[in-house]
């Protein structure tokens, strides 16, 4: 908006021929002064002057958020500013910083998180009527305290073309990584990878356990002795795109960012009588922010239609938004996402108030981080 | 029949271009994979190799904040380099030099911070500067000073530790006589003991510095927004999705290190520092 | 004379040592306190950390992984590195200055990115197992991520460059004619080797090695990487314990214990070796 006008003055400026600085700057700035007076009203954005501090991933998905959201931000005047990070160490941040001015003000978080953020009493309520957006959602995934803006739906990943040419059919089960043709070609997520608590809980359940008990999961996972455990989407896609890993536990974005480069399949696994796990990601407000008014306005742009259709489009995920998951069943590139409601409807939701990560990473430590 | 007999010059010359050759290939094959992977930017979510197309496409791509991240991290390194050689040179001297008891757990303390692991370091001195926040108001978090007292931590061993390694080879005589001869404490220091120090100087500094340039672990949770570490951008790149811009980026790095290296060769000569006066 | 260097060490050891006892006392002092979740600590002292480390076999064990695997990488460091430095610090020609160089060049990147390097030459279809499945060697390939072997070659990584600098200030020092010498005394080059570089180097060497150990013991970065998550050395423990678990107490504690470890290997070293050389002052 504001980058025309100057052109138009810079041109000007160069035609006029003339000795003296002063002679040649001051028609620009009187002129520019005198439109930003007269056009007061479309500059003063709500937000002037604002600055947001944002905790989020980092790579492909800040570039994402800020196109979406954070450009649409700056027209309103304001300014995101990213603290990058994995939600591990964003979270330590966080409690490092207790009783302090916390180091952001708003942050996506995921749902393992939550029981933390509600014990440490990290964040403030967001005021839903500042967000509209949010009566597009499905009820249940949003309260005052946290709205989803994502999922992730979990299960196996797989390299159709080695699979067709060693002849493995498709996997219905976790049990079937443990595949003899597989051997050495498998990657699991490690604890400390965002995936890890779907697979860990998923294999868990079709193993005898579940949130509370999840040895049985353990113990499947060292009968299928992986080759690796992936500790990030980088990480796993490097493998599975180098032929070292023919299929992997994880979630079924990955199948759409290696659209081109790997013919991925995905797998969604029977998990206590649903298909597939879903993973589900959240925005919550920081206690003591100073831009409340901000961050409750960024959230209902992350809830509109542009940035929740690029979910699925750019990150292989699946939108919280109905008239975006309706808009996507319509995109074919789309279909190895479940995105009919009924079909996620029908799928696990974990029982976070069972699941003690501590506890989980302890027994992992033990199990597999031994020789 | 004589069995095939090599002189023992050639059979020296031999074992020494082996060894040099295995270790240089350990020490550079990682990063000149990095560099030829960098030039095939046609997929974006994995490294390629061997590369399938050469182009400089990638390099093109590089972020801007990037650049600024590492002016930030080269001016970080420099402050670091100095502080911890302010503190490490006399340290050394006095430890090797000065009759204390207990020299051996002395030493081993002043080694201390190499042992710590990068996360612990930055989330002690994230727990210390909330802490100090707390009680004086002065937030060292995420600010360019506290990145730096952080670094300093990290870089002081290396500066104490090869200053300590050669100092201990080091002939007091010589320091000795000259003093005896008339030449005053600074003067002995400056024409006796500096000279024989420059390459251990030269690198306990270079490892000052290249500890704050590559650091990571700190970084990332003493930096902020605005006040990023170049190793701290590329590492977060690298968590989401696979960015080949970052391949681009650290090449980028080693090129202009290079430059440095022979700008420095040309300007000063690096004889300077890595010969040492009279001992040859 | 003495004491007057015993006054130059006064500030800096006095500021190293406030480093060092401000940054880690706060993070430390957590250990004395009980985990309560979300990062929160007890607020009574106790010893409740330090007993569950002793009593579980599972940190002693991990605790013996991170050494062995620290030496395993200082001992290989050492011997690619020391006789390096001594092939360049004697070389005559500019050569030397061009191996330097590119050793120094070799520091400034990332040891993300060099680790990422070791991964690709490594990989199924890289270049190493091409070779390798080529010649016959191997009708596999051979991985090293998830294996000792890759960690050890990640922490070499971080210590290869400045040993061979470290090294090279130190036999630059020994002056090329106690050699010459020697040779002429009829000492082959074996002998030269033992009896005069390897005692004027000791102290140098075991101060270096003793470096190197220290970095390897606190080595993260590269372990995490190629580790791939099958071989926890005590820093990701900790790291985990931290960022997972929020249990900050419990890390604070096997930080403790990691220091003390290291702490008394480096002492009893160099008590050892100062009594081998007697009469040496360390």
């Amino acid at each position: 908006m504001i980058s025309m006008p100057c052109a138009t003055l810079r041109v000007k400026s160069v035609t006029r021929t003339g000795s003296g600085w002063a002679r040649r700057w001051v028609s620009p700035i009187l002129a520019l002064s005198l439109f930003a007076a007269t056009s007061a009203p479309s500059f003063a954005g709500q937000f002037d002057g604002v600055t947001v501090r944002f905790a989020t991933f980092g790579g492909k998905w800040r570039d994402i958020v800020e196109e979406h959201v954070g450009k649409a931000f700056e027209a309103q005047g304001g300014k995101i500013e990213y603290v990058i990070g994995q939600p591990s160490q964003n979270m330590a941040k966080l409690i490092a910083a207790r009783g302090q001015p916390a180091p952001f003000d708003m942050m996506e978080t995921m749902d393992n998180f939550l029981p933390v953020l509600e014990a440490g009493s990290f964040t403030e309520p967001l005021n839903l009527k500042s967000i509209p957006n949010v009566r597009d959602l499905p009820a249940d995934e949003y309260t005052d305290s946290r709205v989803m803006i994502w999922a992730t739906e979990e299960g196996i990943v797989y390299n159709k073309d080695k699979f067709k040419a060693a002849g493995i059919p498709v996997p219905t089960r976790y049990a079937d990584l443990g595949n003899a043709k597989l051997k050495g070609k498998v990657s699991i997520p490690d604890i400390s990878a965002g995936g890890a608590i779907p697979a860990v809980v998923g294999m868990a359940w079709e193993s005898g356990g579940n949130e509370s008990n999840i040895g049985p999961a353990l113990d499947l996972i060292q009968k299928i002795a992986p080759a690796s455990y992936w500790s990030s989407s980088a990480n796993l896609q490097t493998e599975l795109t180098n032929g070292d890993v023919w299929a992997a536990a994880a979630q079924a974005g990955n199948v759409q960012r290696l659209d081109g480069k790997v013919s991925l399949g995905m797998a969604y696994m029977p998990v206590n009588g649903k298909a597939g796990v879903l993973k589900q990601g959240y925005l919550v407000k920081i206690k003591g922010t100073r831009q409340s008014a901000a961050v409750d306005w960024i959230v209902n742009q992350f809830l509109a239609l542009p940035m929740q259709l690029a979910t699925s489009t750019e990150g292989g995920q699946i939108p919280s938004s109905k008239s975006a998951l309706t808009q996507l069943q319509k995109d074919p590139s789309l279909a190895f996402l479940k995105l009919a409601p009924q079909d996620i409807a029908g799928m696990y939701r974990i029982d976070y108030s069972k699941v003690d990560e501590a506890a989980y990473v302890q027994k992992w430590n033990r199990k597999i981080g031994g020789r | 029949m004589k069995p095939f007999s090599v002189s023992p010059r050639a059979r020296r010359a031999l074992l020494s271009g082996i060894t040099l050759s295995v270790a240089y290939l350990f020490l550079l094959g990682p990063i000149l994979f990095v560099a030829l992977a960098s030039f095939d930017y046609g997929q974006r979510a994995y490294v390629v190799f061997p590369p399938q197309h050469f182009t400089l496409a990638a390099y093109n791509h590089i972020p801007s904040r990037y650049f600024t991240a590492l002016w930030f991290s080269i001016k970080l390194a420099l402050a670091c380099t100095a502080l911890a050689c302010l503190v490490g040179v006399p340290a050394a001297l006095g430890l090797v030099r000065a009759k204390l008891p207990k020299k051996s757990l002395l030493l081993a303390l002043m080694r201390m911070p190499l042992q710590i692991p990068g996360v612990v370091v930055g989330l002690a001195f994230l727990q210390t500067y909330y802490a100090i926040g707390s009680a004086t108001g002065w937030y060292a978090v995420g600010t360019f000073w506290g990145l730096v007292i952080a670094h300093t931590f990290a870089a002081t061993p290396f500066v104490i530790g090869t200053l300590v390694a050669v100092l201990q080879r080091f002939d007091d005589t010589l320091e000795e006589a000259a003093l005896v001869l008339g030449a005053s404490a600074w003067g002995t220091f400056t024409q006796v003991t500096l000279p024989v120090l420059k390459p251990a100087l030269f690198t306990g500094a270079l490892y000052a510095f290249m500890v704050s340039f590559t650091d990571v672990p700190m970084g990332v949770f003493l930096t902020a927004p605005g006040k990023m570490t170049f190793p701290v951008e590329i590492f977060n790149a690298m968590q989401f999705d696979f960015d080949p811009t970052i391949l681009a980026a650290s090449t980028l790095v080693t090129v202009l290190s290079l430059a440095a290296v022979l700008v420095v060769q040309r300007i000063v000569g690096l004889d300077v520092f890595v010969k040492t006066a009279g001992a040859d | 004379m003495k004491a007057r260097w015993g006054l130059l060490l006064l500030p800096a050891m006095f500021v190293s040592l406030a480093l060092l006892g401000i940054s880690q006392s706060v993070f430390l002092a957590g250990s004395l306190h009980r985990d309560l979740g979300a990062g929160l600590l007890g607020k009574s002292w106790t010893l409740y950390n330090y007993a569950q480390f002793i009593s579980d076999s599972y940190y002693l064990e991990t605790l013996e992984l991170s050494v062995a695997v620290s030496v395993m990488a200082t001992a290989l460091t050492m011997l690619l590195a020391f006789p390096v430095a001594y092939i360049i610090a004697r070389m005559q020609s500019r050569w030397s200055l061009v191996l330097l160089a590119t050793t120094v060049v070799s520091s400034f990147v990332s040891i993300v990115v060099k680790v990422l390097g070791l991964i690709l030459i490594f990989s199924a279809n890289g270049p190493f197992n091409k070779l390798l499945m080529s010649l016959g060697v191997v009708s596999e390939p051979v991985t090293i991520v998830g294996s000792l072997t890759g960690v050890v070659l990640g922490l070499m990584h971080y210590s290869l460059g400045f040993a061979v600098l470290l090294f090279y200030s130190v036999v630059i020092t020994v002056p090329r004619s106690l050699e010459d010498a020697a040779e002429i005394m009829g000492a082959s080059r074996i002998g030269v080797f033992r009896q005069v570089i390897l005692p004027l180097c000791l102290p140098g060497i075991v101060a270096g090695a003793l470096v190197i150990f220290n970095v390897s013991m606190g080595g993260f970065t590269s372990t995490a990487l190629i580790g791939a998550g099958k071989v926890l050395t005590i820093p990701l423990v900790i790291e985990r314990t931290m960022l997972l678990e929020n249990g900050y107490g419990s890390a604070a504690a096997v930080a403790a214990l990691l220091l003390a470890t290291v702490l008394v290997i480096n002492v009893v070293s160099v008590a050892t070796v100062s009594r081998m050389r007697r009469g040496l002052i360390l």
